[in-house]
């Protein structure tokens, strides 16, 4: 891994957690404008730790990091770095429209006193066209299935315009069709330049965008390089066996056996 | 009843509290936290009794013991510490229990006062609680006005707001600030014991009506406006106590709305076919026609039309075609 001056991510013998305890640590890493990594390994491995102690979200303990060449604790260029949490549900306790929820991507870029302006209307139609949900605009986020939710909150993060897109797990829980979709969205982001650090556990619904494999097990990182030299080494370094028992994600076959996308007209689906 | 000093002070004082209640509300509701307006009213209860003991003005002393409470409370429920409710607990039943020994104590306490602070009454508005009142409708309003996305924004995701550099804590203490200022504009007409109501109750209405937070907001607003003023002209017509008759209007609004939302949604689901299973997810690109259709895009889809509803297909509503004047070449048949 090269250490550059350009790198938008870097952690230096970084440790992070909550409360008392470390839950990943000796961390040392360097992510470089338009890379785009995936971070695999087990449930509890510390995988979502470690980049919820990249954004700020955990407790660091120890060592250093660094956002765009500056250290966290002075970062405040947020909008930057986009952040797409890890969420079953997006449906909460007031109705709420797909454009009011991916406005709020907009809050960092905007002042005290600013309102809400054409612009920004713009960038949040933008996300929305990206995320292929701009014919959902005015729908209550709660009548959405699960995947199109997940691209809501992608599209939240994209109005922000972030050169960075920190995702926890988008593909968990998502349908073989929405999973397609989502993959086709993660290539036009990719298209676009953007730098993109994703924790999955689904490798395979990215496999042709990934262009570097971070493992992490046991709170450490166990492998880092490009995807090439993971889908050669993957008996390895990603312990799959083991993972069975923390995760039945992992072991959901079917999944992939789905065909993706069914278009044709099945016989007798319909009268007529 | 309009030409009485006295009423036209309960109005305005109904006016602005049926306005502001809801606004807040939204907020508390959308966090999950709509029983805490109540604990706030027990402590400004609190400053109310040291108000009349004192023989000062018992709307300033229960705006600061609300104040407070509301920062306390924030606090003790952001450290997530295991005990916290149970703290929060001790600080609403003490400061109600304060309050009753204080009233029944103080010379001029008798159990009308006591009555009056809880359930609320049209006749105790008095002229400068009127200015302060309207002075701090005012601060809701416009504290409302610059802060109702980052509220809206914090109180739905709070973990994606923080990553996004907004200021949860400090936006967080400002909705407590505003909770507790609202219980103290409330205390005369709808009463400390009854303010939560209030905020709450036009919300929970307005989820049913509207489609939008923002136009939820409108309804909440309008409903709150309408049980308070009404409530109060109620309350001089049959004598009742201004507070309960104003929750039990905005109760009923929530009834009808929930109703008449149930059987309106029960004739369209007997209206509504299902599309067939759908491995396909329709979107823009995805090679079937888009045609906008009112709020929605429909797809053509083999030949019928496919319109999205609650994340699956429904064939094409045969009113709307008929509405918007088309062959039903792919509608239900």
């Amino acid at each position: 891994m090269s250490t550059g001056p350009g790198a938008v991510i870097e952690l230096a013998d970084a440790a992070f957690g909550y409360g008392e305890r470390p839950v990943v640590s000796e961390v040392n890493l360097s992510i470089a404008p338009g890379e785009v990594v995936a971070v695999l390994g087990p449930n509890g491995s510390g995988k979502s730790t470690l980049v919820k102690g990249i954004l700020g979200l955990a407790d660091q303990f120890a060592g250093q990091v660094r956002l765009f060449g500056v250290p966290r604790a002075e970062f405040r260029e947020h909008p930057r770095l986009g952040y797409v949490p890890q969420r079953h549900t997006l449906s909460g306790t007031v109705r709420a429209t797909v454009t009011e929820v991916v406005a709020t991507g907009r809050l960092s870029r905007q002042r005290w006193f600013g309102r809400f302006s054409a612009a920004d209307a713009t960038h949040v139609e933008r996300a929305l066209t990206l995320v292929g949900l701009a014919d959902r605009a005015r729908v209550d986020v709660a009548d959405l299935s699960g995947g199109q939710q997940r691209r809501v909150l992608i599209a939240r993060a994209l109005a922000g315009e972030p050169e960075v897109l920190v995702m926890d797990e988008p593909t968990a829980g998502v349908d073989a069709a929405n999973q397609h979709v989502l993959a086709e969205v993660l290539a036009r982001l990719v298209a676009q330049g953007l730098t993109i650090l994703v924790v999955t556990h689904e490798l395979a619904a990215f496999a042709d965008l990934v262009t570097r494999v971070i493992v992490v097990d046991n709170g450490h990182i166990q492998f880092d390089g490009p995807a090439t030299e993971f889908n050669d080494r993957r008996q390895d370094v990603l312990h799959d066996h083991d993972s069975h028992h923390h995760d039945h994600e992992l072991t959901a076959p079917a999944r992939q056996v789905v065909p993706r996308s069914v278009d044709v007209p099945r016989p007798g689906s319909r009268r007529g | 009843m309009l030409a009485l000093d006295f009423m036209q002070r309960a109005l305005v004082a109904a006016l602005l509290v049926g306005a502001v209640a809801p606004l807040v509300g939204v907020f508390l509701v959308q966090r999950r936290l709509a029983l805490i307006g109540d604990g706030m009213g027990h402590v400004a209860l609190a400053g109310v009794a040291v108000g009349v003991l004192t023989g000062s003005s018992p709307v300033w002393a229960a705006l600061i013991a609300a104040l407070v409470a509301a920062v306390v409370v924030e606090l003790i429920r952001t450290s997530g510490h295991s005990q916290g409710d149970i703290a929060l607990a001790i600080i609403f039943y003490g400061g109600i229990a304060a309050s009753v020994v204080i009233i029944s104590a103080s010379p001029k306490g008798t159990p009308g006062t006591l009555t009056a602070y809880l359930f609320g009454a049209i006749t105790t508005v008095t002229q400068s609680d009127l200015w302060i009142f309207g002075a701090l409708t005012a601060l809701i309003l416009v504290t409302f006005a610059l802060l109702r996305w980052r509220l809206f924004a914090v109180a739905s995701d709070e973990e994606y707001a923080r990553s996004a550099g907004l200021p949860v804590l400090p936006l967080n203490l400002a909705l407590a600030a505003l909770t507790a200022v609202t219980v103290v504009v409330s205390m005369r007409i709808v009463g400390l014991l009854l303010i939560s109501a209030l905020m709450i109750v036009p919300n929970a209405a307005a989820q049913v009506l509207g489609r939008s937070f923002r136009s939820a907001l409108f309804w909440a607003v309008g409903i709150g406006v309408l049980s308070a003023v009404g409530g109060v002209g109620i309350s001089y017509a049959a004598n009742t106590p201004s507070g309960g008759t104003i929750v039990l209007l905005a109760i009923g609004c929530y009834l009808t709305a929930a109703v008449g939302s149930a059987l309106v949604g029960r004739a369209r689901r007997s209206a509504h076919l299902e599309a067939e299973k759908h491995g396909h997810e329709h979107g823009p690109g995805c090679g079937h026609e888009a045609i906008p259709h009112d709020d929605h895009v429909d797809y053509v889809h083999d030949g019928h039309r496919h319109a999205p509803h609650l994340g699956h297909y429904d064939e094409h509503d045969p009113d709307h075609v008929q509405a918007a004047g088309e062959g039903d070449s792919g509608g239900r048949r």
